[in-house]
């Protein structure tokens, strides 16, 4: 799993590519996390490079949402449909704003 | 020509898991399954084995290992994990509500929830004071 973390404008793009599973979700948890205890609250995880995700990921993406919400925002960008296939079975698509490529993310803040 | 019987033994450590996954997914496309359904088979995989290390963790004097065994037959892809935990019925435990608001997401249970939708098939039995938990996927049809 590789994590890119940058700015663009007053949003946080965080771009995820690889495997995301038990055994470095915590690892993915803490760059979210870190991310929103820094006051960037208005990200765009993008997860169009995600091949894998088990439920040890979305734990931690929910966890992130909960934290952000109200203040700002978690927006999802382009999954895999892999990671849609996940999403769609813990009835996350209807939980997060999900947005079919990048710009409009980002553009969506 | 493929062994219609394979087998794996890890221990039950969360870098482990992986390897169970790529034994399994290995195994699933010899079997004749497609990309998709050998993800599934995959991610199910990891889903159990997740679950069972993280239990294992919590005991101490146990061998702390998990069995993988794969196996083609009738026209149907079964894969047993088998581990030395104390008996637990992962299939018990009631499914988390995928259409409960953010607010009531408490973030566990759903890795059982996804073995269920993922397999055609899924059954758990206590033998031989090992806890035992069978996956099915049906072959596509010669």
């Amino acid at each position: 799993m590789n994590i890119n973390i940058s700015a663009q404008n007053h949003v946080t793009l965080i771009e995820v590519s690889g495997r995301i599973d038990s055994t470095n979700a915590h690892e993915f948890g803490e760059a979210l996390l870190g991310e929103i205890d820094k006051g960037h609250i208005q990200i765009v995880l993008d997860l169009a490079q995600v091949d894998y995700m088990s439920s040890a990921g979305l734990r931690e993406i929910v966890s992130a949402l909960k934290k952000v919400r109200g203040s700002g925002d978690l927006r999802l960008a382009q999954p895999s449909p892999r990671v849609q296939e996940v999403l769609e079975m813990a009835g996350l698509d209807s939980i997060f704003q999900i947005y079919p490529d990048q710009v409009a993310a980002v553009g969506s803040y | 020509m493929y062994a219609k019987e394979t087998h794996l033994r890890i221990a039950a450590v969360p870098h482990q898991v992986p390897v169970a996954c790529r034994f399994v997914a290995e195994a699933a496309g010899r079997a004749g399954l497609d990309e998709h359904a050998v993800y599934h088979c995959q991610l199910a995989v990891d889903e159990a084995c997740t679950n069972i290390v993280e239990h294992a963790y919590q005991m101490r004097g146990n061998h702390q290992i998990i069995d993988i065994v794969c196996q083609v037959a009738a026209g149907r892809f079964t894969i047993i994990i088998l581990d030395d935990g104390p008996a637990f019925n992962p299939l018990s435990l009631p499914d988390p509500d995928p259409t409960a608001p953010l607010e009531q997401r408490t973030g566990g249970g759903w890795g059982i929830h996804f073995i269920k939708k993922l397999m055609d098939e899924v059954s758990y039995s206590r033998e031989q004071g090992r806890n035992r938990l069978a996956l099915v996927k049906r072959l596509p049809s010669a």
